[in-house]
Formats: structure tokens, sequence, C-alpha cells
């Protein structure tokens, strides 16, 4: 094998001078990468090659460096060099050479080369025609902070951040257990992006596992940026609207997933996971929902739900009630609309097209504009949209306060994406009422519904279990259940193992 | 093969036999006794019902289509099971028509009735491209949610002083001759009879153990819920406005007047937008699996299609005015199409049954 | 009378009813042909 590898000129050829050489080319025009050179006592020669900044300088300097250059004979780095590479123990080579945490040795430069740039120190030797990798990366990283997309008043702090290994650690740090198993994948041609499955052995879905990484593995990209290019690739409809697969920043969230057997996606690089399979009804479940008071969340999640429909129909509503049925509102509430409404001179349909669109405009604004701008925009456009516009007869003061409630709606969903999907969909819905009335929208709605029943997500219906109902299922929907009576997962995907307590939890005082 | 649960079935069934009787008003012949006729009607509907259900089980599980060429053979049965889904697209394009007519004389004054016809059907079709099953699941969701409208709706105008039962009275005043006139044939017919097409769906149920009882109980429940509508719109509006009207439901909507209710039109919207619905998608899915049957092919979803714009065509074709519309259920379908298609037909299967067995057992 | 063409029209059937009935055997009659035709050449296929 050793001689196989020079003859395609895809290992090293043992000369240090030669085997630099060889680096240096595949590495040209690579200033971050640097090359220092040793000599063992013996007098023998050898480079490290890193990349700075993506190595942990000081320890390079102690496990390494200082060893390599202590080391008596040439016999020893190369016979445990040896040894390692015919399938010895790595922890001998460490053993004599550095204490470093994690030791390989690779015969091909390919592998070399990756190994460098997801920033390993190789150590090339002369007369040796092994690479000895080093893992000794570290780089600048954010730390642990609360998740801005996911704030709480209650619960936990701490979000994911960018760092493969330190997600990990977050999620298994709440699940003590052997039970949880992480899954390593990697994805892109040319980002190498690592990427982690995560479930509980015990608990997780049948087939769940095999189907995620079966989709995961069928990806041919280049680079993987963000966990979004993954969810658009292993989704079940992508002509969707609606998000079929949960991406949350709070680690709390994640670990519930898997604890109803559900299958985790860590990508490196990003603080969002995903969360597969993902139903609608979680979307409208906000991880407060269970360390609050469970009747509080009742109706928090019952206030969720009518906010919900509003952000979806509330203007389309209004179009279709001012410019079809007005025989259907009150008389008086007809007058002060129509009143306000004397002045203006367009058809409903463009008045709330116009107001909603410079709304969603403002909004976009908010997030893009760079911080000290963003306030004074803000109150300009508050301004404008909610005073200046109504004063100059240009759209009614009813509709300011329609547009303003939806665009509060629109928030409400603990899961951004599924706002999102909302907002979207209640330009359509406009559309509809402006044209057909009321009949309209129900018409939109009906497709809406037709569309979420047939959706589904990693096979699971994506509004179970309200459609097909599951009545053990709605503890968790509508109401929340308090958690003495929650006893088991949902159905759908804690199948393999639908206990999740003891029986008789409730508490109760003591018998006197 | 796509199945459906036994609480879909029923769904599914009461939903189709409320349809648009709900808007319509049912057995209206019978003026203030309307509601006894309806009773009636749904106690033999149900027998009827069921009797469908026995030819189903005891052809070993065949659809309605499969019967006719089982029994009298290739060239007998073939022609007879052909009229069947030539006869639900004729029953589809009906919806369509009540649809495009009841839109634009209640809520859409300007609208015309094409758009209508085109958009609601556009709606089944998506719907009937994802299957039964996606049918079958909106019925187990619109079912609660068409009880507690009606709930409401009840209660609403119960509070707002809207019912006069003295409007009920004398009950059977006038003798059984115009109930039984009413059940016979069109209370039998209309709904029940219709019902026949679950000979189809029935094939799609996943566990059929306890299928009567759930069938029994959706036809039960959709009966008893239109007689109680008739009772309230006679009730509400008196005799003579509850025959004369078109659509008394609507107009039992209108009469409410609670503080911020004007009127419950959206509600009565729902009714008839969910109950067409379904309506009709159980209408073109049967006849999509005729078509599909009698043609031959793997997937239903050319012949839904198929259907659809057939129905489509039927019905652009169909109304010239709405009165001569709903006289035409009234008079003429009943008794021409209706009793021989859905009573008849199956009644010599019925008895050509133990005629079949009996042949089969002479042959072995 | 272009309008009252078809036989499903809700005046024709107000008039004459058995033109209905004969539309829908005719019809039922037409469809059987391809139905016969479809299925001899199944048969034919399996021998």
């Amino acid at each position: 094998m050793n001689s196989k590898a020079r003859e395609d000129g895809t290992g090293l050829t043992g000369k240090l001078e030669e085997d630099l050489a060889l680096f240096q080319g595949k590495m040209e025009r690579c200033s971050d990468v640097e090359y220092h050179k040793f000599t063992l006592q013996s007098g023998k020669q050898g480079y490290l090659i890193f990349i700075a900044g993506m190595t942990d300088d000081t320890r390079l300097q102690m496990e390494v460096i200082d060893p390599l250059s202590r080391m008596e004979s040439e016999q020893d780095l190369s016979g445990t060099l040896k040894t390692a590479g015919n399938g010895g123990n790595a922890k001998d080579l460490s053993g004599s050479s550095s204490d470093a945490g994690q030791l390989r040795t690779e015969m091909e430069l390919e592998q070399g080369l990756t190994g460098l740039c997801k920033g390993d120190t190789i150590a090339i030797l002369d007369g040796c025609r092994k690479i000895l990798l080093v893992s000794l990366s570290k780089w600048e990283q954010r730390s642990v902070e609360e998740p801005a997309s996911e704030p709480v008043i209650r619960g936990a702090r701490d979000g994911f951040t960018e760092s493969l290994q330190t997600n990990t650690t977050l999620i298994r740090r709440r699940l003590a257990t052997p039970d949880l198993k992480v899954e390593s994948i990697q994805v892109g041609t040319l980002s190498k992006t690592d990427m982690e499955l995560v479930y509980l052995d015990s608990v997780v879905m049948p087939g769940l596992v095999d189907e995620v990484k079966q989709r995961i593995q069928r990806i041919v990209i280049d680079t993987v940026l963000e966990s979004g290019y993954i969810e658009e690739l292993i989704c079940d409809n992508p002509f969707s609207v609606f998000p079929q697969v949960i991406n949350t920043e709070r680690p709390d969230r994640a670990v519930s997933g898997i604890v109803e057997g559900k299958v985790v996606i860590l990508v490196d690089n990003t603080p969002f996971v995903l969360v597969v399979p993902g139903l609608f009804v979680e979307t409208l479940q906000a991880s407060e929902d269970y360390y609050q008071n469970y009747i509080f969340s009742t109706m928090t999640r019952f206030l969720r739900l009518g906010l919900a429909i509003g952000a979806l129909v509330f203007p389309s509503i209004y179009i279709a009630l001012t410019t079809f049925h007005q025989e259907m509102i009150p008389a008086s509430l007809l007058l002060s609309i129509a009143a306000s409404r004397e002045a203006v001179p367009f058809p409903a349909l463009i008045e709330a097209i116009l107001m909603e669109a410079s709304f969603e405009g403002l909004r976009e604004a908010g997030i893009r504009l760079p911080r000290p701008v963003g306030q004074a925009v803000s109150i300009v456009g508050a301004l404008v949209i909610g005073q200046a516009a109504v004063q100059a007869g240009i759209v009614s003061a009813t509709l300011v306060i329609v547009v303003s409630f939806t665009g509060i709606a629109s928030f409400i969903f603990p899961i951004y994406s599924q706002g999102l999907a909302f907002r979207v969909m209640r330009f359509p819905m406009m559309l509809l009422a402006g044209s057909l009335g009321l009949y309209g929208i129900f018409l939109g709605l009906l497709v809406l519904l037709i569309h979420l029943v047939k959706l589904r997500s990693f096979g699971v219906p994506y509004l179970s279990p309200i459609i097909p109902l599951q009545a053990a299922g709605l503890k968790d929907v509508f109401v929340r259940f308090p958690w003495w009576s929650m006893k088991e997962r949902p159905l759908q995907t804690g199948k393999a193992n639908l206990r999740r307590m003891k029986g008789n939890m409730r508490p109760r005082p003591p018998k006197s | 093969m796509t199945q459906i649960s036994k609480y879909e079935m029923f769904a599914l069934l009461a939903l189709f036999q409320l349809g648009t009787t709900l808007i319509f008003g049912f057995s209206s012949d019978a003026g203030r006794d309307a509601w006894i006729a309806s009773g009636i009607s749904t106690l033999f509907g149900a027998g009827l019902v069921l009797i469908y259900l026995f030819i189903f089980k005891a052809t070993g599980g065949l659809t309605l289509v499969e019967w006719f060429p089982w029994i009298f053979g290739k060239w007998l049965g073939t022609p007879l099971a052909w009229l069947f889904p030539l006869l639900f697209i004729y029953n589809a394009a009906r919806i369509i028509s009540d649809v495009r007519f009841l839109f634009p004389v209640t809520i859409l004054n300007r609208t015309p009735d094409w758009i209508i016809g085109f958009t609601f059907l556009g709606v089944v079709i998506y719907a009937l491209l994802g299957g039964i099953e996606v049918i079958a699941r909106l019925a187990g969701f619109f079912l609660p949610l068409i009880y507690i409208s009606i709930m409401l709706e009840v209660t609403l105008l119960a509070s707002s002083g809207t019912f006069h039962f003295a409007n009920l009275l004398p009950v059977v005043g006038e003798g059984w001759g115009r109930i039984w006139k009413a059940v016979w044939p069109l209370g039998l017919m209309q709904t029940f009879g219709e019902s026949i097409e679950f000979a189809i769906i029935w094939s799609y149920v996943g566990q059929k153990k306890g299928l009567a009882l759930w069938t029994a109980g959706g036809t039960l429940l959709a009966g008893f819920s239109i007689a109680l509508m008739d009772l309230l719109a006679v009730s509400g509006l008196g005799e003579m406005a509850f025959q004369q009207m078109m659509y008394p439901a609507f107009a039992l909507l209108k009469l409410s007047n609670i503080n911020y209710f004007d009127n419950l039109d959206a509600i009565g919207i729902i009714y008839l937008v969910v109950n067409a619905f379904i309506k009709m998608s159980v209408h073109l899915f049967s006849a999509a699996v005729c078509l599909r049957y009698l043609i031959g092919g793997k997937s239903e979803k050319p012949m839904v299609v198929t259907a659809s714009l057939m129905a489509l065509f039927v019905s652009m074709t169909m109304v010239i005015s709405f009165t001569e519309h709903l006289q035409v259920a009234k008079q003429i379908i009943p008794y021409h199409v209706w009793v021989p298609m859905f009573l008849v037909l199956p009644g010599i299967v019925l008895l050509a049954l133990p005629v079949r067995k009996w042949i089969a057992g002479l042959k072995t | 009378m272009i309008r009252h063409f078809f036989s499903w029209e809700s005046r024709n059937l107000l008039a004459a009813p058995w033109k209905f009935q004969l539309t829908l055997l005719v019809g039922a009659l037409l469809g059987s042909v391809i139905t016969w035709i479809r299925w001899k050449k199944k048969s034919k296929k399996r021998n």
C-alpha cells in the first residue's frame, strides 16, 4: 500500500524537501499556512505544517514542538510512527512525542490536506512517508448566549452556538445517558461540513434514523453554509411554504424533540439545529409553555391559535366585508368604517395591499438597517404609516388598526419560519377576498387546509394529531395538560417507547 | 392502497347526507310536518343504506360497479355498471349548479356564476388528486366543526327569540298523506339513496369490523340533524314561508338579530362550502373509481380530471333557471332516475345474490 | 333551439324525462363498448 500510494503520486516520497514542496505546491497562494522546521536531537529534520489562527499556539508549543526537540534519537520517533502506521494504538505515539489530544496518521496526501484545512497540525519527517496529524484546532468562537430568535422569561437562557462541539455538549448535558446517540455525517464537497444526528436509541421513531441518513447522504453539494440548505434538501414537499422541519436555537427545545422520539440534526457553523419530523402544532408551542403554569399556558395557546388565524385572514375579512358584504357589518360599525373610508381614493383591496406591503417593507428594513439608523427609520415609518397617511386621506384609520393588529399577530409564532409562511399566505388570501369576498376566503382556507392535509413530514401527517384525529395527542395541542397527566409520548413519533412516566404522579396532600 | 378509518367514513357519510339539504330544506312539501317526514325518511334511509352495506359484504367486498358484471355477466352487467358513473357525474354537476346559483343570490351579487363554478371545481379537483384519504380526513375535521356551529347558531337564534313553536301545531294536522308523499320517493332517495356511492368508499375502509354500526350511526346523525333543522326552520319562519323559500336555512340565519350579529350569513357560507365540497368530492371520486374500473387503468387521477370536466360541462349546459333546477330535483330525478337506479337495480342484485349462490352451488 | 339541445337541461328534463334516461342508456352502452374492447385486449395480453 505504501508503494502504491507513492506510484499514484498521492502519497509522500520520504524525502523531506520533496515532500515539503508537495505541500507547498498544493497550498500555493495560501498565505495563512505556516511551515515550522524542527530538528530532532539526532539531527534529523522535519516540518510542522498548520494554519495560523486555527491552531492552539500555546498547546502546539508545549505539547508538540518542545517534546519533538527533546526527543533523543530518530529511532524513537520513526519507531513509534511505524507502530501507529501499522494500526497500533495512537496512544503509543503520544506517550513518546507529545500529550496532544488526538493523533492519527494518514498515507494519502489528500486526506492530510483535508485535515490541515480543518485545523489539524501536520508533522512530516525526513525518511518517513507517513503524515502525522495532530488535532490541536482552536479558533475564535462565540460563547454560549441567550438565543436571539427565541427568548423566554421562564426557562434556560443558553442557546446553541456556531460550534458543533459546543452544541453537542449542550444536548448531552441535558440527557446524561448512553442511550443518546450522536452520529456524524459530512456533507459538502468543498465545505466538508460536519453534521450530527442526535437521537435516543430506545425512543426514536422506528425507521426514522435510516430515513434521515438516507436523505442526507443523497445530498451532493459544494457548500453547506447553514442548516437551511439541509432543511430544503431533505423535506418531503419542496413546493410547500410551510416549514416541514422545525429549526430552533434552544437546546431545551431540541432535547424535548429528542425525548419525543425525533431526530435532531446539528450542523456545524450555525446555531440553528433541525428537528425532524416537524409538525404544524409544534410551531404553536413555545418551550416556555411547559415551564409555566399549565392553565396560563393553555390560555396562551388559544390566544396564539386565534392570533395565527387572525394573522392569516384579518385583512382579507376587512376587504371582503367592506367590498362585498356591507350588510353583515353591524350598522353602527359600518357607519364609522364608512366615515373613515370617505376620503380614501382606493378600493379596499388596493388600500390593504399597499399598507400590508409597506408594513412588511418597514419590518424588513428594520432588520437590515444599521443599528443607529434603525431607530430613526422605525419612528419615521410609524409616523408616516400610522398618522400622516390617515390624515392625508390615503388610507383609512380602520385599516391601520387592521394592519397593525395583523403585524403583531404574525409575530406570535414560537417558530419563526411558520410566521413567515403565514405572512406570505396573507397576500393570496387578500387577493381572493378582493375578488370573491367571503366565498373567496373560505375557498382559500379550504385550499390551504387540503394542502396541509396532504403534507407529510418524514411520513408523519403534518396536521397530526388534529387531522387525522388522535384523541390522546390532543392533550398537548390546544390545551397544555399538567405534567402529571401527560404520561405518554406523542403517538405519532413516540410509538417505540410510549410511556414516559409512572402513573398517578399527581401530587396530593398527605393523609393526616 | 390508501385506507381510511371508520370514524373518517362516519364523518364522510354524515356530511355527505347533510349535503346541501341543510340549506335547501328537506321534505318541505310536508309543510309544518317536515320534521316528521325527515325523521321517517331517516329511519327508512338507514335501512336502505344498511341494505347497500349488506350487498357490499355479501359480494365479498366488491364495489358498486363490480356488482353488475359479477352477477349478470359481461354482456348485461357492463352497461348496467356504466349507468352509475354517468349518474354520479350528473349528480356532481347538480351540486356545481347549486353552488353556482346559491352564491350569486345570497352573498355575491355581482360575481359571474361560472367563476364560482370554476373555482369551486378547481378546489375539489385539487383535493381529489390527493386521494380519498384527503377528503376523508377533511371530513373528520369538519364534522365536529359543523356541529359546533350548528349548536352556536341554534343558541343564538333561540336567545334572540326567533323560534315560535306554535308554528308547529297542529302536529299532523293535515293527515299523514302529505308526509308520506314527502318521504316517498324524494325524502328517501335524496341523500339516502345517493349513499349507494359508499359502496365504493367502504372498500377503502381499513378495519371493516363494526362498519354497519358506524354506517347506521352516521345516517341517523345526519338524518336527525336534518329533521331538527326542519323543525327549527318551521318554528322560525312559519309553514307558509318555509314552503315558499328557496333556502329556508339561509333565511333562518338572516332572522337572527342579536347585538353585533346582524345576521349569521357567514355560518351559512361555511355550511354550504363544506357540505357541497364533501358531497361533490364523493360524487366525483365515486365516478372516477367506476371509470377506472370500467376503462381500466392504474391511477384514479386522470379519471378524476375527466369526470370533473364532464361534470363542469354538464353543469354549464344544464340550468336555465334556478326554479326549474329545483323543480327537476323534486319532480323528475327521484322518480325517473333515482328510484330505478338506487332502488330497483340494487333490489335485483339483492334478489340475484341467492340465485347466483345456488347456481354456483350446482356447478360444483 | 340550441339552448335546449342537451337532454340534461332542466327544461328538457321537465318536458321529457325519457330523453335523459335514453342519454344515460346510450352513454352506458357506448361506455360498455370501450370496456369490452379494453377487457379483450387485457385477456389477450394474459394469453
